[in-house]
C-alpha cells in the first residue's frame, strides 16, 4: 500500500523539469493554482490540459507509475463528478431515469470541476515527483526570505523542515524495530477488536516518543557543539541556480495566462 | 524445543522496484539445548535470520520449524502467540521497548499478553529481576528514571518473565562497559545451563562466540558460509580473515606465535589458560630435546 | 613533553537533582599533539568531562583553559572552533540531509564563504575517505561511515583538538576499526590533539597517555604500560585488561619469566621466542 503511494515521493530522472530551480517550480505551481480558475469553457480547459500533459511529458516520469500512484485519487475525482451530476439542477434535462435526473449544467459543471481537480493533482504531484524535499525547503526559504522583515522565523522553519526530512527514514526504522520487539512480547497489532487495537498502539507510541525526545536532545547538543547559534551570520552551502529554462518556463506560463484571458467566455 | 530452518529465502519489499534478497537458501538446525552463535558483518543477513526464529518474518521460500509448528512460505500463519511465548527475543538495545509506568508493569507485560495470571506474572517479575541482578526496590520505580544499564536489565527481565524455552539474543551487550558486558553474558550462560534452554546469540564478538557457543554459524551476504563447533570454525582462521572477520584474540596470538617462532602446537586453543599451558609445555620440551 | 593545550584546575561539577558530584576537584593538563585516552566505567565522570571542555556544561567550581582562553560564556564560541566533538550515537549527530550538507553544517554556522566551504567539504571528506559519498543520505550509510562523516565535519572547521566521546561504542568491529584508523592517520598527518573517551582498553592501549576516572575523580594517570600494570585493580574499577596483559599473566603463573609487565602482542611473541633458550 505505502509502496505505491506517490505523494511526496521523489523519483530521480534526468529531465528538464528535474533540473529546474525549485523556486521557479514553486512559483509556477502557485500561479497555476490561481490561473486554473480562469478556465470556464471547453477551449480553456483543453489549453490547461495540454499544458499539464506537456509538463508531465517533459518530466519523463513513467506513465504507468503515475497511473498506479494516482489510482486512489482518481476515485475521488470521479466522486466529485458524480456529486455535481446529481446535485446541480440547472439547464435542460438530459437524462431522466427513475429518481435519477441529470441536467445539462450538472454535466458541464461536473466535467469541469473534476477536470480542474485532476489537473491540480497532476501538477502538484509533478512538483514533489521531480524535486527533492530538501530542494523544496530551500526554495521556500529563499522565496519567503522577505518575510524575515516582519519577524517571521523563515530560517528556523526551513531548518526544522530539513531536520524532519532527515529523520523520517530513521524514525521509520525505529518504528519497525519497536513494533517487532512488542510483537515478540505478545502484542497483536493487526487483529482483534478496535478497542484492543487502540490499546496495542500504546506500547509502540510511548517508546517512540521517548526515543524521539532523546534524539532531539542529543541532536541539539551536537548542533551546539558544532557552533550553531541561530540563523544570524550563517552562510549557506546549498545553492539554487536559476537557468534559462526557468525563465522560459515562466514565459510559457505567462503566455498560457494571456491565452486563457483571451479565450475564456 | 527444536528449531530448524530449511532452505529459506527472504525478500524485502517483494514485487516492487526496491525488492532485495536478504537471505538465500539458509538451512540451520538448532536442537533443543544448543548454544548457537551466529556471526557475520552488518548486512550479512543475520538479523533477518533471527526474525524467522519466532515468525516475525515469514520466509519467501522454504520452511521454518519451531517445535511442532511449521511456518511455510505463501501461507497464512495464524495464532503465532504460542510460538512467540516459547521463543523470547532480546533485541539490540532492548531498553528502547520499555513503556510502562513502573518496572513491574513492564516486566509483566509479556506474560499477561500470553495469558499468565497477574499474581503469577508478578511472582515471575520478582524472580526475573533477581536473575538480571537488580534489587526488588526498583519494581515500583519508573523505568525511565533508571540508568542505561539498569534499563537494559529490566528489558531483559521482561523477556525472561515470559519463561521461554528458546532465547534469542541480538547483540545484547552493545554499548555496555566491560563489567556490564561480562555480567550479562555470564547471566545468560548460567540461565542456559540451569534451565536447559536453547540460546541463539547473534554477535560480532568472536570472543563471546568462542567462550559460550557449542555451535557457530558464519553468515556472509545472505548465505551460510560455514557451520561447526568453535574448534572446527577457528581451526581454519585464514578463511575467516579472508571474509574480513576477526579471529578470537587467543587464536590470533597462537597464529602469530607459530608463524614467528616456528613452534607447532598441533590444535587451536580457545582459552588463555589452555594456550599458555600448551606453549609452556612446548617450550620446556624444546629445551629438553 | 609539549605545552599544555587544555588545563583543568580544581574543577567540580554536579548535575541538578543529584547528590554526588559527577566531577570532584579534578585537575589535569592535556598536552598539544598527544593522544589522550580517558577511561572509566559508565558513570565515572568521563563523559561529563567532555561536555565541560567545550562549554556544553559549565563547572560550579574551578577553571578550565583551552588554547590559552579561559572558558566562559563569552569565549565558548571561539573555543568550540578549537575543539571538535564526535559523539556516541552516529544518528543523533547527523544534521544534514546528505553527507556533504552535514559536513557543511559547522561551516555554515561559522559564516564561512561558500567557495571556501566547497573546498573544505571536499577536502575533509577525502581525508576520512568518504569523498565517494557526497550525495548519499544518512540512512544508506553504516554506523562507521556516519562517524567518519562526523569526523569530517569536525575537520572542516580546522580545530586543534578533537574529542571522541565514546565515538566507537555503538559500532561493529569493522566500523570501530575504520574510525580508529582514520583518527590515527589524521593525528599522524598533522598536529591534532586527540582526546578519546572510551571504555575500550584495546583502543586506550594505542594512546600516548591514559587517565583512569573513578567516581568523578582522576584515579590514576600514566602511560599505557603504567596503567595496565594496575592489573586486577582495573577490573575492580569495572574495566577490562588488554589481551596481551592477560596472556603475559598466564605465562608468568606457569613460571615463564617476562622482562616487563606490559608487553604488546608482538613484544610478547618475541619474549617467548627468546625465552625458548632460557628455561
Amino acid at each position: 500500500m505505502m509502496e505505491k503511494m506517490i505523494f511526496g515521493r521523489y523519483v530521480p530522472a534526468d529531465s528538464v523539469i528535474h533540473k529546474m530551480d525549485s523556486r521557479s517550480k514553486l512559483i509556477i505551481i502557485f500561479l497555476f493554482v490561481c490561473i486554473i480558475f480562469l478556465a470556464n469553457n471547453a477551449v480553456t480547459y483543453a489549453l490547461i490540459g495540454i499544458y499539464t500533459f506537456f509538463m508531465l511529458g517533459m518530466s519523463r516520469i513513467p506513465v504507468r507509475f503515475l497511473y498506479g500512484g494516482l489510482k486512489p485519487v482518481l476515485w475521488l475525482v470521479l466522486f466529485t463528478l458524480v456529486l455535481q451530476l446529481f446535485f446541480t439542477k440547472e439547464g435542460a434535462l438530459l437524462v431522466s431515469w427513475g429518481p435519477i435526473k441529470i441536467y445539462e449544467e450538472g454535466l458541464r459543471m461536473g466535467i469541469f470541476i473534476s477536470l480542474r481537480f485532476f489537473f491540480l493533482i497532476l501538477m502538484t504531484s509533478l512538483l514533489t515527483l521531480t524535486t527533492t524535499p530538501i530542494e523544496i525547503t530551500d526554495g521556500l526559504e529563499t522565496l519567503l526570505n522577505p518575510l524575515k522583515k516582519v519577524k517571521f522565523p523563515v530560517h528556523e522553519m526551513a531548518l526544522m523542515m530539513s531536520i524532519s526530512l532527515r529523520f523520517i527514514p530513521t524514525l521509520m526504522q525505529e518504528t519497525d524495530k519497536i513494533m517487532k520487539a512488542q510483537i515478540a512480547r505478545g502484542v497483536e497489532f493487526a487483529s482483534g477488536p478496535f478497542k484492543e487495537r487502540i490499546k496495542a498502539v500504546i506500547p509502540l507510541l510511548i517508546p517512540l516518543f521517548v526515543s524521539s525526545f532523546k534524539r532531539a536532545e542529543e541532536l541539539a547538543i551536537a548542533m551546539e557543539a558544532r557552533g550553531y547559534r541561530g540563523g544570524e551570520g550563517r552562510t549557506k552551502y546549498r545553492q539554487l541556480s536559476w537557468h534559462l529554462a526557468d525563465s522560459l518556463q515562466l514565459v510559457l506560463l505567462a503566455m498560457l495566462t494571456i491565452l486563457l484571458f483571451l479565450l475564456r467566455s | 524445543m527444536d528449531i530448524s530452518l530449511q532452505h529459506i529465502d527472504y525478500r524485502y519489499q517483494a514485487n516492487t522496484p526496491f525488492e532485495r534478497l536478504a537471505i538465500e537458501d539458509v538451512s540451520i538446525d538448532i536442537p533443543s539445548g544448543t548454544y548457537m552463535a551466529i556471526i557475520g558483518h552488518t548486512g550479512s543477513g543475520k538479523s533477518t535470520v533471527l526474525q524467522h526464529l519466532n515468525a516475525l518474518l515469514q520466509p519467501s521460500k522454504g520452511i521454518v520449524k519451531i517445535g511442532d509448528r511449521e511456518i511455510k512460505a505463501q501461507q497464512k500463519n495464524k495464532n503465532l502467540k504460542h510460538v512467540r511465548q516459547k521463543v523470547g527475543i532480546v533485541f539490540q538495545f532492548p531498553e528502547h521497548q520499555l513503556f510502562e509506568e513502573t518496572v513491574e508493569r513492564d516486566i509483566i507485560f509479556g506474560p499477561l499478553n500470553f495469558g499468565v495470571s497477574e499474581p503469577v506474572a508478578k511472582q515471575r517479575a520478582r524472580q526475573a529481576l533477581k536473575q538480571v541482578g537488580l534489587a526488588e526496590e526498583i519494581l515500583e520505580k519508573s523505568p525511565f528514571d533508571l540508568s542505561g544499564g539498569q534499563m537494559r536489565r529490566v528489558a531483559i527481565a521482561g523477556v525472561l518473565a515470559m519463561e521461554p524455552d528458546v532465547i534469542v539474543l541480538d547483540e545484547p551487550t552493545a554499548g555496555l562497559d566491560p563489567r556490564g558486558r561480562k555480567e550479562i553474558m555470564d547471566m545468560f550462560y548460567t540461565l542456559h545451563k540451569e534451565r536447559n534452554l536453547s540460546t541463539i546469540l547473534v554477535t560480532h564478538s568472536m570472543e563471546d562466540a568462542a567462550r559460550y557457543a557449542d555451535q557457530i554459524v558464519i553468515m556472509q551476504q545472505g548465505k551460510v558460509v560455514n557451520q561447526g563447533t568453535p574448534e572446527e570454525i577457528f581451526s581454519s582462521p585464514v578463511e575467516l580473515v579472508k571474509m574480513g572477520l576477526d579471529v578470537p584474540e587467543v587464536v590470533r596470538f597462537q597464529l602469530k606465535l607459530e608463524e614467528k617462532t616456528g613452534m607447532k602446537l598441533g590444535k587451536i586453543h580457545l582459552s588463555i589458560e589452555e594456550l599458555s599451558a600448551a606453549v609452556t609445555e612446548a617450550l620446556s620440551r624444546g629445551v629438553r630435546s | 613533553m609539549n605545552e599544555s593545550i587544555v588545563s583543568l584546575k580544581e574543577v567540580s561539577f554536579q548535575y541538578d537533582e543529584q547528590e554526588r558530584y559527577a566531577l570532584n576537584h579534578v585537575s589535569l593538563d592535556i598536552y598539544e599533539g598527544e593522544w589522550l585516552a580517558i577511561v572509566g566505567h559508565n558513570g565515572s565522570g568521563k563523559s561529563t568531562m567532555a561536555k565541560l571542555l567545550n562549554g556544553l556544561q559549565f563547572p560550579q567550581q574551578g577553571e578550565i583553559t583551552v588554547c590559552g582562553m579561559q572558558l566562559n560564556e563569552e569565549s565558548i564560541w571561539d573555543i568550540r572552533k578549537q575543539i571538535g566533538m564526535v559523539f556516541q550515537n552516529p544518528d543523533n549527530q547527523f544534521v544534514g540531509t546528505t553527507v556533504q550538507d552535514d559536513v557543511a553544517f559547522g561551516l555554515e554556522n561559522n559564516g564561512i564563504p561558500r567557495d571556501e566551504m566547497v573546498r573544505r567539504v571536499e577536502d575533509s571528506l577525502r581525508k576520512v575517505k568518504m569523498d565517494q559519498f557526497l550525495y548519499q543520505e544518512p540512512h544508506h550509510l553504516s554506523g562507521g561511515q556516519k562517524q567518519r562523516v562526523a569526523i569530517a565535519g569536525v575537520l572542516a572547521l580546522r580545530p586543534s583538538i578533537i574529542i571522541l566521546d565514546e565515538a566507537t561504542s555503538m559500532l561493529d568491529p569493522r566500523g570501530r576499526g575504520e574510525v580508529l584508523e582514520t583518527v590515527r592517520l589524521l593525528k599522524a598527518e598533522k598536529a591534532l590533539t586527540v582526546i578519546s573517551i572510551t571504555h575500550d582498553l584495546e583502543e586506550a592501549a594505542k594512546a600516548d597517555r591514559i587517565i583512569v576516572m573513578n567516581k568523578g575523580e582522576v584515579f590514576r594517570e600514566g602511560t599505557p604500560e603504567e596503567i595496565f600494570s594496575m592489573d586486577e585493580q582495573l577490573i575492580q574499577l569495572g574495566l577490562d585488561i588488554p589481551f596481551s596483559v592477560k596472556m603475559s599473566k598466564a605465562f608468568r603463573q606457569k613460571g615463564i619469566d617476562l622482562s616487563k609487565h606490559y608487553l604488546s602482542e608482538e613484544e610478547l611473541v618475541t619474549e617467548l621466542w627468546t625465552s625458548r633458550f632460557s628455561i
